[in-house]
C-alpha cells in the first residue's frame, strides 16, 4: 500500500487551529474575555483550507466533536474520533498534571476555544516556573473543507479522486516542554490522526485516514543513562506493537529532526511518524495511545534527577546556544510551525514551541572532548542509544 | 529605464552567505592553528550559483579583485568595481574603529577568506562587549558563474538573454549592530554592487550592473528626537 505523503495537516503541532487566546481565571466570575484580535492575514496557501473562525469558551466541553461524531464513551460502538480525542485530553492532563507536580506551585495558564460548526481546543502554558521555562501542552479538534487539489496536496495521491470539496477531521495533542535547568532536557511530543470524509456529491465514497506522531529529546549535555531511559521506553511502546517500529521510526526522526543548514540535528531523536494507515486503524489508535502514555514515564524521573543540579553561567550559555539551534529548525524546517504560520493559525499557540530565550553567538564551537562537544558530536552523528 | 529587481543578491544581508568560512583570529599569528575543517551543506538555492570554496587568510590583501580588475589606484580610468571595493572596505574600518572607540577596550574578532580564482572577504565581529551585544560588520567580493535561469531571476529580465553561464561580480558590505542597553537602537545597514560579464560565446554583449543598499534602524523604545535625527541624515 502506497504511503501517504501528506504535507497540509501532517504536521507535527496543530496548534495553528487553537487561535483565540483566553486568560483562565480560577474565580470564572471574575473572567473577563480579552479584547478581539485584529483580522487575521488572509490565507496564502496554494490550496486553501476552509476552517471557521474560534470563539473562547469559559468552560471546558465534555467533547469537542460535533453531535454527529459523539458517542457515549460506554458505547462499544464509538468511533476512532471519539476515542482519539478522549485519548489526547487524558494525555493532555496527565502531562500537565506530572508538571505541576514537579513545580509545587506554579500552575499552567488555559486557553479554551471552540467553532460553531464543531470543533476547538485548549492550549495550557505555564512559564517562569520553579522547574519550567516554558511548557506548552495544547490539544485541538478541527473540521474544515479542503477543496481536492489540497486533498491530493495532502494525500499525495493520484488524481483518481473524484472533483468537489473534500471534508476533513483532524485531532491533536501537541506539546514542547523547556526545563531551566540546563541539564534538565528539552521535549517535545505530538500525536494526531486525520481522516477525510465522503465528498457531498458522492456519498458512501471511502474515507481516507491516516495516524502520525513522534517524541522527541533535547538535552543539552549528555547523561548516558538518561538518554537510554528515553530510547528504552519509546522502544518498548513500539515493540508492544511491532518489531519494526521503533529501527523504523527512530531513523525517521533523526532525519526529520535535522537542520540542513547546520547539517545537524536539533536533539538526540526518539520516534517519529506520519501518514501511517498501512495497519488495521484499531492497532494505531492503541499504538498512538500507547506512545502518548509512554511520555510522562520517559520524561519526567529524568527532570526530576536533573531538575536541582547545580550549573554555572557556561553551562547556561551552552543551553541557550542549543536552543538557538531549537529556534532555527523550528522556524525554518518544521512543517506544523510554517504550515501554521502560513493559514493564520494563532500565532501564540503556533510559537509556544519557542523558549523564552536563546543564544547566537558568533562562530561558536565547543572544545574537542568536552561536554559540550559530545552532545554536538551526536546531534551531528546519530547515535544507536539501546 | 526599468529597474532592476534581482531577486538573488538583493537580500540585506546576503553577503555573509559567501563568507562562511570559520576562522579565529589570534594576536600572535605564530600560535594560529586552523580549525578543523568544517563539513558545508550544499548550497540549495532554487538556481544554482557557481561558487568557488574559500581558503582562510592569516593577513588582508590590498585587494581581493581579480589581477584583470586591476588596483590601478594611480589611474583615472580605474574600475567601478575597484572603487567600490574600496569604499566598502573603507566603510568596514570607520565603522569598526568608531564600534571600539565607543567600546573602550573590546576590539573585534577578525576573520579573512579568499578563493583561488578571485574573491574573498573580511568578517569582523564584537560579542558581549561593554556597549554591545554584538556587532558585525562584514565586506565581501565574490566572482562567480551562474545559469541563465539564475540570471533572469535575479534581474527579472525577460528571456531575450542568450543560453550559456553568465559571470557575475558581486561586492557588499553588511553589517548589523546590536547595542546591550535596551535605550539604545539596533542598526542595520548594507551596500552592494552587482555587474554581469558577457557569456565567453558572446563576447562583447553588454555588461548589466546594479547597485543596492540601504541603513535602517530598530530601537526598543522611541526618542522622536533620535529617530528624527536618524531619518535626517
Amino acid at each position: 500500500m502506497a504511503s501517504h505523503s501528506s504535507t497540509l495537516l501532517s504536521s507535527p503541532t496543530f496548534a495553528p487551529f487553537s487561535s483565540h487566546r483566553l486568560h483562565y481565571s480560577p474565580n470564572p466570575s471574575t473572567l473577563r474575555f480579552s479584547r478581539p484580535i485584529r483580522n487575521k492575514p488572509n490565507l496564502a496557501l496554494r490550496c486553501s483550507v476552509s476552517i471557521e473562525k474560534e470563539v473562547p469558551e469559559t468552560e471546558r466541553p465534555f467533547t469537542f466533536l460535533r453531535d454527529s461524531d459523539d458517542v457515549t464513551p460506554s458505547s462499544s460502538s464509538s468511533s476512532v474520533r471519539a476515542r482519539f480525542e478522549t485519548m489526547i485530553r487524558a494525555a493532555q492532563d496527565s502531562v500537565c498534571d506530572a508538571i505541576e507536580a514537579i513545580e509545587g506551585g506554579p500552575k499552567f495558564k488555559e486557553d479554551v476555544w471552540s467553532r460553531p460548526g464543531g470543533g476547538g481546543g485548549i492550549s495550557r502554558v505555564l512559564q517562569d516556573g520553579n522547574v519550567f521555562e516554558k511548557a506548552g501542552v495544547n490539544v485541538s479538534v478541527v473540521y474544515g473543507v479542503m477543496p481536492p487539489e489540497a486533498y491530493r496536496a495532502a494525500k499525495g495521491s493520484a488524481s483518481d479522486q473524484k472533483p468537489g470539496p473534500v471534508p476533513f477531521f483532524a485531532a491533536g495533542v501537541s506539546s514542547v516542554l523547556h526545563p531551566k535547568n540546563p541539564f534538565a532536557p528539552t521535549l517535545h511530543f505530538n500525536y494526531r490522526y486525520f481522516e477525510t470524509d465522503a465528498p457531498k456529491d458522492v456519498p458512501g465514497a471511502p474515507r481516507q485516514w491516516w495516524f502520525g506522531g513522534g517524541t522527541d529529546f533535547t538535552p543539552a549535555y549528555i547523561f548516558e543513562e538518561d538518554v537510554k531511559h528515553f530510547h528504552s521506553i519509546q522502544k518498548q511502546a513500539c515493540d508492544k506493537f511491532d518489531p519494526s517500529f521503533y529501527p523504523r521510526f527512530k531513523k525517521w526522526c533523526d532525519d526529520y529532526f535535522y537542520i540542513k543548514h547546520r547539517d545537524e540535528r536539533r536533539g538526540l531523536g526518539g520516534i517519529f511518524f506520519d501518514d501511517l494507515n498501512d495497519y488495521d486503524q484499531e492497532m494505531l489508535l492503541s499504538f498512538a495511545t500507547e506512545c502518548a502514555n509512554s511520555v510522562v514515564p520517559a520524561y519526567i524521573p529524568i527532570v526530576e534527577k536533573r531538575k536541582d543540579m547545580e550549573f554555572t553561567e557556561q553551562h547556561k550559555a551552552w543551553q541557550q546556544l542549543r536552543r538557538g539551534r531549537y529556534v532555527e529548525f523550528n522556524l525554518v524546517y518544521d512543517r506544523g510551525t510554517t504550515f501554521g504560520l502560513k493559514t493564520g493559525g494563532r500565532i501564540e499557540s503556533i510559537l509556544v514551541s519557542l523558549p523564552l530565550s536563546a543564544r547566537w553567538e558568533y562562530d561558536h564551537k565547543p572544545e574537542e572532548g568536552t561536554e559540550e562537544w559530545k552532545l554536538l558530536d551526536a546531534c551531528i552523528n546519530p547515535k544507536e542509544w539501546i | 529605464m526599468a529597474s532592476h529587481s534581482s531577486t538573488l543578491f538583493t537580500s540585506p544581508s546576503s553577503f555573509i552567505l559567501f563568507s562562511s568560512h570559520r576562522l579565529k583570529s589570534s594576536p600572535n599569528y605564530f600560535t594560529y592553528h586552523f580549525p578543523r575543517s568544517v563539513k558545508r551543506p550544499h548550497f540549495d538555492l532554487r538556481c544554482s550559483v557557481s561558487i568557488e570554496k574559500e581558503v582562510p587568510e592569516t593577513e588582508r590583501p590590498f585587494t581581493f579583485l581579480r589581477v584583470s580588475d586591476g588596483d590601478q589606484t594611480q589611474s583615472s580610468s580605474y574600475s567601478v568595481r575597484a572603487r567600490f571595493e574600496k569604499m566598502i572596505r573603507t566603510a568596514q574600518d570607520k565603522v569598526c574603529e568608531a564600534i571600539e572607540a565607543v567600546e573602550e577596550g573590546p576590539k573585534f574578532k577578525e576573520d579573512v577568506w579568499s578563493r583561488p580564482g578571485g574573491g574573498g572577504g573580511i568578517s569582523r565581529i564584537l560579542q558581549d562587549g561593554n556597549v554591545w551585544e554584538k556587532a558585525g560588520v562584514n565586506v565581501s567580493v565574490i566572482y562567480g558563474v551562474m545559469p541563465p535561469e539564475a540570471y533572469r531571476a535575479a534581474k527579472a529580465a525577460t528571456s531575450e538573454q542568450k543560453p550559456g553561464p553568465i559571470p557575475f561580480f558581486a561586492a557588499g558590505t553588511s553589517s548589523v549592530l546590536h547595542p546591550q542597553n535596551p535605550f539604545a537602537p539596533t542598526l542595520h545597514f548594507n551596500y552592494r554592487y552587482f555587474e554581469t560579464d558577457a557569456p565567453k560565446d558572446v563576447p562583447g554583449a553588454p555588461r548589466q550592473w546594479w547597485f543596492g543598499g540601504g541603513t535602517d534602524f530598530t530601537p526598543a523604545y522611541i526618542f522622536e528626537e533620535d529617530v528624527k535625527h536618524f531619518h535626517s541624515v
